[in-house]
């Protein structure tokens, strides 16, 4: 009986029909998603359209999303496998590409949950150990009163939201936000005698912006109070990325920097850029290639590598990639990708696969009697 | 028979490989390619003119005859009415704001530059501002701006070489070491030393005291410093003909005369420059023999200089250009069909090996053209989407008769001659906008992948095409011949056979594509407009095949589903480009976008309309 009622749960489940709703579905999102990049950008399409569960129509009415359909289309896949006679002779190619593709979905979701990528950018003749993510951003209190070391915390991006207190036993202080923005520009205040306003907080205030189309080029800004620990209020003040001075404070003679950067990732080794070089087609302003010439050191060990166009450095899981560059007086910046993904090889192997199992079918179902008559 | 032809044909295609090189053949550093003069003198025609040969009142002129006039008679430009401003890509506002007025929006430098200057204060502000702020007209009265400097350096540029200063006294020809009447301003420079002697004689002697040979120093010195006066009016122009290649190994940055006359020169830059000087006489002379004698030491003195300078190239390229082989064999896939819509009227058989020769003689010299622009570029066919066009067709004939081998009942020459015809002249558009063989962008730099990857997906754009025309052409013998079962039965098993091979091709042109992405930028897959583009076609391909396996769509419904691959192609080919978002887009006009459009909805209109006249009649 149970094998039975077994049978029928794979046999609707593992319809190619659901397959075909869910293709067509993801088509129309596909479409949606490409055509809104032109309006929002391509992180907050993908976001909204492929990696994530639901999407909401008028903010309200949800709907499915690229990630939902996918996983859906991973299930409605593996119930093939359960099938009879898959390992039949005009069967057997279409089992070996499906297994392939059943590969590709597993590698892509692994990526999609698990890698991280951010950038790192060091200009020449200087040193860096850490990643700044695309898109997160954090806050950071630094204790600079120690003459041998700083003292870190970091708030992450997901607590700084409107009305949180953030705390930390270290600090003598918390600090509630009152606002972030995801866009923002310093403007100057009209009126500028409040003095509950401190620091730049006190001529200048952040005004909200649309967010760019790259989302990249973001100006985040923060404005928050900050309350010692008998909860008695310290002033109001102002952060946001790329601050020229950095907002400092002074709490029992200790001194605090706060600063709202890019969230980072520390390496267990560090990368220091030696000579950065950019060769352009001759006559024009369209690069050949770019290249950085670099010196990797893990503990006390170096050595040079060339990171270029096409032929990144893999090191302990992490790949480093040539993205970008910053042309400066004399002093160039490189800005090298970096990508930890667990899935890599997934769409490798699965490649072999699926052409392997294609082409077998191929042959298989080719009419050879056909040809020879 | 056909061997021998093609053997023919080949001798035709290869003849004329002697080392032999003309003006035409002058090599010019443009957009990061050293390409032959005449190219460049059609691109800058284009530009100006919108075509790439001028017409005179008498005649029809290259447009590398075009330049070297203009070049060597500055005076003549004036008046020459080479400024094109089409209504096609200039609002009316243009010539209205700038007061021009010719019906035939035809213009002369002239005119160009009084129209210009009685507007000042306007296109100066326009030239300040950025492109944002601009309108639309904005923008067309700033490119009438930059078509009307590019003709200044285009008649200006090559100034220094020219013989305009009179040296008619032969005590200082001797002295000179020259036998000829005229020298350039280059040739001066290029003796200083002996011309700085004459001048200081010049000086030293009071001016009522002067011989004939003073007076004449003294006018030549006049005409030097007139050559002076004009090349510090106009400064950038010396820039624009990069003739002259560096002598050293750090740089493959070429050089203008001026620039080459005015930085420390080796000897053989000299020989070079006295070549080009020689060259510029003698077509001023107007004396055939001594231009090709000349063009050919220009040749030889650039080998001389750079090691790594194919002349052979310029040669090939050039007669790309005299062969123009895709205008061929669009002509011969057009024969084709003609033959072909005969032979269904009568004469069968022999008209369809007539079609068939036809086809596959454009076939032919499609590939010739093909292999040619691979040697001149040395990258694979597929890095523009004008290259992708001139290879997705090749792919789709190619299939088309292969198709025709195995089922010898014309719909392969049908399906070839049609979307061989139908695709060149997409092409041929495109061709239309400028130079085609184009330098590229870093990332896209790499032969390998280009081999792979985009060689993998543009053959699966091409046997797509295949299989969404098979669909039309199922539809077509369903409603208009009444043939039997079998005959649709097996058409439709082709349609099946050729989607698996177009999702083979697709999708792993997709997914070497992603993993092309994760080498070079570190994602494998992102989302780009590109990216989903081609993954739209594979989700189509995976829908057809899957409806026909759960029972959704039988045979006929197959066909008119596969026939809109046609559409999702298009929009994956070039829809992308116009959304101009991601890293992939290479290519954008507004015309485009109105075509993709028509196509679109006249697929659409059509395809439906055969369904449900099929379904209606119950005709399958």
């Amino acid at each position: 009986m149970n094998k039975i009622k077994f049978k029928k749960i794979i046999n609707i489940s593992g319809s190619p029909k659901i397959f075909v709703y869910l293709v067509i579905w993801l088509m129309f999102l596909v479409v949606i998603g490409t055509w809104a990049q032109r309006d929002y950008g391509l992180y907050i399409a993908q976001n909204k359209y492929f990696s994530s569960w639901f999407l909401f129509l008028f903010n309200l009415v949800p709907l499915p999303s690229g990630r939902l359909i996918m996983t859906l289309m991973t299930v409605n896949l593996s119930c093939y496998f359960f099938k009879p006679n898959i390992f039949k002779k005009t069967k057997v190619g279409i089992t070996i590409v499906h297994s392939g593709v059943i590969l590709l979905l597993v590698g892509g979701g692994l990526t999609g949950f698990f890698s991280k990528e951010g950038s790192m950018v060091i200009e020449e003749g200087s040193r860096t150990n850490f990643t700044e993510n695309f898109y997160l951003k954090e806050l950071a209190v630094v204790n600079t009163s120690d003459q041998f070391y700083d003292h870190f915390t970091i708030y992450d991006q997901p607590l700084l939201n409107i009305n949180n207190v953030l705390s930390d036993q270290f600090l003598p202080f918390n600090i509630k936000v009152l606002e972030y923005f995801s866009n923002s520009e310093p403007v100057p205040r009209l009126y500028r005698g409040d003095s509950t306003l401190k620091g730049m907080a006190r001529n200048f205030t952040l005004k909200e912006k649309n967010n760019e189309i790259e989302f990249e080029k973001n100006i985040p800004g923060i404005i928050y109070e900050i309350y010692n620990l008998e909860n008695h209020s310290l002033g109001i003040y102002m952060s946001y990325m790329g601050q020229p001075i950095t907002q400092k404070i002074k709490i029992n003679d200790n001194d605090y920097s706060i600063i709202l950067r890019r969230q980072r990732t520390y390496l267990p080794f560090d990368i220091m850029l030696n000579d950065f070089k950019k060769v352009m087609h001759p006559g024009t302003n369209i690069a050949k290639s770019y290249s950085s010439d670099i010196l990797l050191t893990d503990n006390t060990l170096s050595r040079k590598v060339l990171i270029q166009m096409n032929e990144p450095l893999r090191y302990k899981g992490y790949t480093f990639y040539q993205a970008s560059f910053i042309e400066g007086d004399g002093v160039d910046t490189t800005v090298l990708a970096v990508v930890k993904n667990y899935g890599r090889l997934f769409p490798y192997i699965s490649t072999i696969i699926m052409c392997f199992g294609l082409l077998l079918h191929m042959i298989l179902k080719f009419n050879f009697k056909r040809i020879v008559n | 028979m056909k061997i021998n032809f093609f053997i023919v044909l080949a001798f035709y295609l290869n003849f004329s490989f002697s080392q032999n090189y003309s003006y035409k053949d002058l090599p010019i550093l443009e957009s990061g390619r050293i390409k032959p003069f005449s190219t460049f003198a059609e691109n800058q025609l284009l530009v100006l003119y919108g075509k790439r040969s001028f017409k005179t009142d008498s005649s029809k002129v290259e447009a590398v005859d075009w330049m070297l006039d203009i070049v060597s008679n500055p005076e003549k430009r004036i008046d020459q009415k080479v400024f094109y401003l089409s209504k096609w890509d200039n609002s009316p506002d243009v010539e209205i704001s700038l007061g021009l007025a010719n019906e035939d929006h035809y213009y002369s430098y002239q005119e160009i530059f009084e129209g210009l200057s009685e507007n000042r204060d306007f296109v100066v502000n326009l030239l300040n501002i950025s492109d944002d702020e601009k309108s639309i007209v904005d923008k067309q009265i700033v490119n009438v701006y930059k078509k009307w400097d590019l003709y200044d350096k285009v008649s200006y540029g090559l100034i220094v070489l020219l013989p305009l200063i009179n040296i008619e006294n032969d005590i200082i020809k001797e002295y000179l070491l020259t036998n000829k009447n005229k020298v350039s301003y280059s040739y001066l420079i290029r003796n200083l030393e002996k011309f700085k002697f004459l001048f200081k004689q010049l000086v030293e002697v009071d001016e009522n005291d002067w011989n004939e040979v003073h007076s004449k120093t003294a006018e030549i010195f006049n005409e030097f410093q007139n050559i002076e006066y004009i090349i510090s009016q106009h400064k950038s122009s010396f820039d624009y003909f990069k003739i002259i290649p560096p002598d050293m190994n750090d740089t493959d940055e070429w050089f203008s005369p001026l620039n080459a006359l005015l930085l420390n020169r080796t000897d053989k830059q000299n020989i070079l420059l006295e070549s080009y000087e020689n060259f510029f006489y003698s077509y001023v002379d107007d004396d055939v023999a001594k231009i090709n004698f000349y063009s050919n030491s220009i040749i030889e003195n650039i080998s001389d200089i750079d090691k790594d300078f194919k002349p052979n190239l310029l040669i090939k390229e050039n007669k790309v250009k005299k062969i123009a082989p895709f205008q061929k064999s669009m002509l011969f896939y057009f024969l084709s069909i003609i033959v072909l819509l005969f032979s269904w009227y009568k004469y069968s058989h022999i008209l369809r090996k007539v079609a068939l020769f036809l086809l596959l003689s454009g076939f032919v010299i499609h590939g010739y053209g093909l292999v040619l622009r691979m040697i001149i570029l040395q990258r694979p066919p597929v890095s523009t989407l004008y290259e992708s066009i001139l290879f997705v067709n090749f792919i789709l004939v190619l299939f088309a008769i292969l198709f025709e081998y195995f089922r010898k009942d014309k719909i392969g020459i049908l399906i070839a001659s049609f979307g061989g015809v139908f695709l060149h002249y997409i092409g041929l558009k495109y061709a239309s906008d400028g130079d085609t063989l184009g330098m590229l962008v870093a990332v896209l730099n790499s032969n390998f992948w280009l081999a792979t990857h985009v060689t993998t997906i543009t053959i699966g754009y091409g046997v797509s095409l295949v299989a969404g025309m098979m669909g039309h052409v199922y539809m077509l013998m369903a409603f208009f011949v009444k043939k039997n079962k079998n005959d649709l039965n097996e058409i439709y098993n082709n349609i099946y056979g050729l989607t698996l091979m177009a999702l083979f091709f697709t999708m792993f042109g997709t997914i070497l594509g992603g993993i092309w992405a994760d080498q070079s930028w570190g994602r494998f897959w992102g989302w780009d407009p590109k990216e989903n583009g081609a993954l739209l076609i594979v989700l189509w391909l995976l829908m057809m095949l899957h409806m026909k396996l759960s029972g959704i769509v039988k045979a006929l419904g197959f066909a008119f589903g596969i026939s809109f691959v046609n559409i999702v192609v298009a929009i994956a080919w070039f829809g992308v480009n116009l959304l101009s978002v991601g890293l992939h887009s290479y290519g954008f006009t507004d015309n485009v976008a109105t075509n993709l459009f028509a196509f679109i909805f006249f697929e659409i209109v059509f395809c439906s309309t055969l369904y449900f006249c099929i379904k209606k009649r119950k005709l399958v």
